[in-house]
Protein backbone atom coordinates (compact mmCIF):
# COMPACT_ATOMS: atom_id res chain seq x y z
CA UNK A 1 0.00 0.00 0.00
CA UNK A 2 1.56 3.44 -1.07
CA UNK A 3 0.16 6.85 0.76
CA UNK A 4 0.79 9.75 -1.23
CA UNK A 5 1.76 13.22 0.43
CA UNK A 6 0.56 16.86 -0.51
CA UNK A 7 3.52 19.54 -1.24
CA UNK A 8 2.42 22.22 0.57
CA UNK A 9 4.01 25.04 -2.55
CA UNK A 10 3.51 27.85 0.28
CA UNK A 11 5.05 26.64 3.41
CA UNK A 12 7.76 24.30 1.35
CA UNK A 13 6.99 21.01 3.20
CA UNK A 14 4.99 17.97 2.90
CA UNK A 15 1.47 17.08 4.32
CA UNK A 16 0.26 13.89 5.06
CA UNK A 17 -3.93 14.34 5.20
CA UNK A 18 -4.92 12.09 8.39
CA UNK A 19 -8.01 11.44 10.67
CA UNK A 20 -7.58 10.44 14.01
CA UNK A 21 -9.93 8.78 16.52
CA UNK A 22 -11.06 10.74 19.28
CA UNK A 23 -13.72 9.86 21.55
CA UNK A 24 -15.41 7.70 18.96
CA UNK A 25 -15.45 10.97 16.34
CA UNK A 26 -13.12 11.02 13.31
CA UNK A 27 -11.14 14.32 12.99
CA UNK A 28 -9.05 15.37 10.12
CA UNK A 29 -5.89 16.33 10.68
CA UNK A 30 -3.39 17.71 8.58
CA UNK A 31 0.18 16.70 9.43
CA UNK A 32 3.69 17.89 8.62
CA UNK A 33 5.67 15.09 7.59
CA UNK A 34 9.04 15.38 10.16
CA UNK A 35 11.52 12.10 9.99
CA UNK A 36 13.44 14.41 12.38
CA UNK A 37 10.35 14.30 14.85
CA UNK A 38 10.31 10.68 17.18
CA UNK A 39 7.08 11.48 18.15
CA UNK A 40 3.68 11.93 16.29
CA UNK A 41 2.41 15.30 18.22
CA UNK A 42 -1.05 17.41 17.62
CA UNK A 43 -0.23 21.40 18.68
CA UNK A 44 -1.91 23.88 19.09
CA UNK A 45 -4.10 24.82 16.15
CA UNK A 46 -5.44 20.98 16.17
CA UNK A 47 -4.96 20.18 19.64
CA UNK A 48 -7.76 23.13 20.61
CA UNK A 49 -10.00 22.40 18.01
CA UNK A 50 -10.46 18.61 18.92
CA UNK A 51 -10.22 18.66 22.59
CA UNK A 52 -11.54 22.64 23.35
CA UNK A 53 -9.98 23.68 26.85
CA UNK A 54 -10.74 20.47 28.12
CA UNK A 55 -6.64 19.32 28.27
CA UNK A 56 -7.59 18.86 32.51
CA UNK A 57 -8.94 15.97 31.37
CA UNK A 58 -6.13 14.14 29.75
CA UNK A 59 -3.11 12.70 31.56
CA UNK A 60 0.41 14.77 31.52
CA UNK A 61 3.00 13.77 29.57
CA UNK A 62 5.95 12.41 31.81
CA UNK A 63 8.14 12.25 28.85
CA UNK A 64 9.80 15.74 28.57
CA UNK A 65 9.58 16.94 24.40
CA UNK A 66 12.96 18.74 23.91
CA UNK A 67 12.76 20.96 20.71
CA UNK A 68 8.56 21.42 21.71
CA UNK A 69 8.65 21.67 25.49
CA UNK A 70 9.65 24.79 27.34
CA UNK A 71 6.67 26.78 27.69
CA UNK A 72 4.58 24.10 25.94
CA UNK A 73 1.59 21.76 28.66
CA UNK A 74 1.71 18.40 26.84
CA UNK A 75 0.00 15.47 27.51
CA UNK A 76 -0.39 12.63 26.14
CA UNK A 77 -3.70 10.63 24.85
CA UNK A 78 -3.27 6.55 25.25
CA UNK A 79 -3.78 4.06 21.88
CA UNK A 80 -5.16 6.27 19.56
CA UNK A 81 -6.43 5.13 16.07
CA UNK A 82 -4.86 7.18 13.38
CA UNK A 83 -5.62 6.84 9.49
CA UNK A 84 -3.19 8.12 7.21
CA UNK A 85 -5.17 8.68 4.10
CA UNK A 86 -3.47 8.50 0.19
CA UNK A 87 -3.51 12.10 -1.38
CA UNK A 88 -5.00 11.13 -4.31
CA UNK A 89 -7.16 7.96 -3.66
CA UNK A 90 -9.57 8.39 -0.25
CA UNK A 91 -10.11 5.09 -0.62
CA UNK A 92 -6.36 4.20 0.36
CA UNK A 93 -5.84 4.37 4.20
CA UNK A 94 -3.11 3.28 6.25
CA UNK A 95 -4.47 2.48 9.50
CA UNK A 96 -2.57 2.12 13.19
CA UNK A 97 -3.48 2.40 16.50
CA UNK A 98 -0.76 4.72 18.29
CA UNK A 99 0.12 3.92 21.31
CA UNK A 100 0.55 7.49 22.60
CA UNK A 101 -0.20 10.35 21.05
CA UNK A 102 1.28 13.62 22.28
CA UNK A 103 -0.91 16.79 22.36
CA UNK A 104 0.88 20.40 22.93
CA UNK A 105 -0.34 23.68 23.57
CA UNK A 106 1.24 26.80 24.47
CA UNK A 107 -1.84 28.77 24.80
CA UNK A 108 -1.80 29.36 28.40
CA UNK A 109 1.12 30.88 27.97
CA UNK A 110 1.32 32.97 25.28
CA UNK A 111 -1.08 35.97 23.76
CA UNK A 112 -0.51 38.22 20.75
CA UNK A 113 2.42 38.47 18.16
CA UNK A 114 4.12 35.21 20.46
CA UNK A 115 0.69 33.40 20.55
CA UNK A 116 0.58 34.09 16.51
CA UNK A 117 4.38 32.54 16.00
CA UNK A 118 3.76 29.17 18.19
CA UNK A 119 0.55 28.54 16.50
CA UNK A 120 2.18 28.70 13.31
CA UNK A 121 3.40 24.83 14.10
CA UNK A 122 1.88 22.76 12.67
CA UNK A 123 0.95 19.04 14.11
CA UNK A 124 3.70 16.60 13.43
CA UNK A 125 3.98 13.25 11.78
CA UNK A 126 7.67 11.52 13.44
CA UNK A 127 9.31 8.51 13.21
CA UNK A 128 7.07 6.07 15.62
CA UNK A 129 4.70 6.25 12.39
CA UNK A 130 6.86 6.90 9.49
CA UNK A 131 8.86 4.06 10.27
CA UNK A 132 6.37 1.20 10.62
CA UNK A 133 7.10 2.02 6.46
CA UNK A 134 8.65 0.01 4.20
CA UNK A 135 10.12 2.68 1.91
CA UNK A 136 9.97 6.42 1.71
CA UNK A 137 10.60 7.99 -1.49
CA UNK A 138 10.88 12.07 -1.93
CA UNK A 139 11.03 12.91 -5.68
CA UNK A 140 11.51 16.57 -5.87
CA UNK A 141 12.44 16.77 -9.46
CA UNK A 142 8.39 15.75 -9.74
CA UNK A 143 6.33 18.80 -9.90
CA UNK A 144 5.10 19.07 -7.62
CA UNK A 145 7.61 17.38 -5.50
CA UNK A 146 6.35 13.76 -4.46
CA UNK A 147 5.78 12.05 -1.48
CA UNK A 148 5.44 8.55 -1.26
CA UNK A 149 4.87 5.86 1.77
CA UNK A 150 4.75 2.18 1.16
CA UNK A 151 3.40 0.52 4.07
CA UNK B 1 -12.69 15.05 2.18
CA UNK B 2 -12.88 16.20 -1.44
CA UNK B 3 -9.44 14.72 -1.55
CA UNK B 4 -8.53 16.30 -5.02
CA UNK B 5 -9.35 19.57 -4.00
CA UNK B 6 -6.97 19.37 -1.01
CA UNK B 7 -4.07 18.49 -3.60
CA UNK B 8 -4.80 21.66 -5.82
CA UNK B 9 -5.14 24.04 -2.62
CA UNK B 10 -1.88 23.20 -1.26
CA UNK B 11 -0.05 22.44 -4.38
CA UNK B 12 -1.23 25.28 -6.54
CA UNK B 13 0.16 28.40 -4.13
CA UNK B 14 -3.58 29.51 -3.88
CA UNK B 15 -3.12 29.37 -0.33
CA UNK B 16 -0.31 32.69 -0.57
CA UNK B 17 -3.66 34.86 -0.87
CA UNK B 18 -4.56 34.14 2.81
CA UNK B 19 -1.05 35.74 4.09
CA UNK B 20 -1.68 36.50 7.74
CA UNK B 21 -4.88 34.52 8.26
CA UNK B 22 -5.94 31.54 10.18
CA UNK B 23 -7.89 29.98 7.64
CA UNK B 24 -11.15 27.21 7.96
CA UNK B 25 -10.59 24.29 5.06
CA UNK B 26 -13.35 21.96 4.28
CA UNK B 27 -13.63 19.81 1.03
CA UNK B 28 -10.50 21.78 -0.29
CA UNK B 29 -12.10 24.69 -0.08
CA UNK B 30 -11.73 28.29 2.00
CA UNK B 31 -14.65 28.32 3.98
CA UNK B 32 -14.04 31.47 6.52
CA UNK B 33 -10.83 33.20 7.58
CA UNK B 34 -9.54 35.55 10.57
CA UNK B 35 -6.27 36.91 11.56
CA UNK B 36 -7.54 35.87 15.13
CA UNK B 37 -7.50 31.83 15.81
CA UNK B 38 -9.91 32.11 18.31
CA UNK B 39 -12.63 34.19 16.70
CA UNK B 40 -12.24 31.89 13.89
CA UNK B 41 -13.15 28.99 16.29
CA UNK B 42 -16.01 30.32 17.70
CA UNK B 43 -17.62 31.75 14.86
CA UNK B 44 -16.82 27.89 13.30
CA UNK B 45 -18.19 26.17 16.51
CA UNK B 46 -21.47 27.99 16.49
CA UNK B 47 -22.05 27.07 12.91
CA UNK B 48 -20.76 23.53 12.41
CA UNK B 49 -20.49 22.15 16.05
CA UNK B 50 -18.10 19.82 16.09
CA UNK B 51 -14.96 20.32 13.55
CA UNK B 52 -14.39 17.13 12.10
CA UNK B 53 -14.08 17.85 9.26
CA UNK B 54 -12.60 21.10 9.55
CA UNK B 55 -9.19 22.11 9.18
CA UNK B 56 -7.73 25.40 10.89
CA UNK B 57 -4.43 26.66 9.36
CA UNK B 58 -2.28 29.32 9.46
CA UNK B 59 -0.06 31.34 6.85
CA UNK B 60 2.45 33.32 7.70
CA UNK B 61 2.61 36.75 6.09
CA UNK B 62 6.64 36.55 5.76
CA UNK B 63 8.42 32.78 5.25
CA UNK B 64 9.03 31.31 8.82
CA UNK B 65 11.89 28.97 9.02
CA UNK B 66 10.49 25.92 11.22
CA UNK B 67 12.99 24.16 13.36
CA UNK B 68 10.51 21.17 15.09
Amino acid sequence: MIIYGIYDRVRKYFIILARINVYNKWYNVNFMFDTGASVTALLDRDAIRIFGGKFHKLKKARKDLVGIGGFADTYVVRNVELELVDAYNPEIKYRITLERLYVVTHHKHFRGDEWKRVSQLPSIIGRDILFKAKKITIDLEKQPPQLQIAF
Amino acid sequence: MSIEEVSVLYTSGELARYKGYYIAIRNGRVIDKDQDYFKLLERLRKKHGDLIDIVIDYIPEKPVELIV
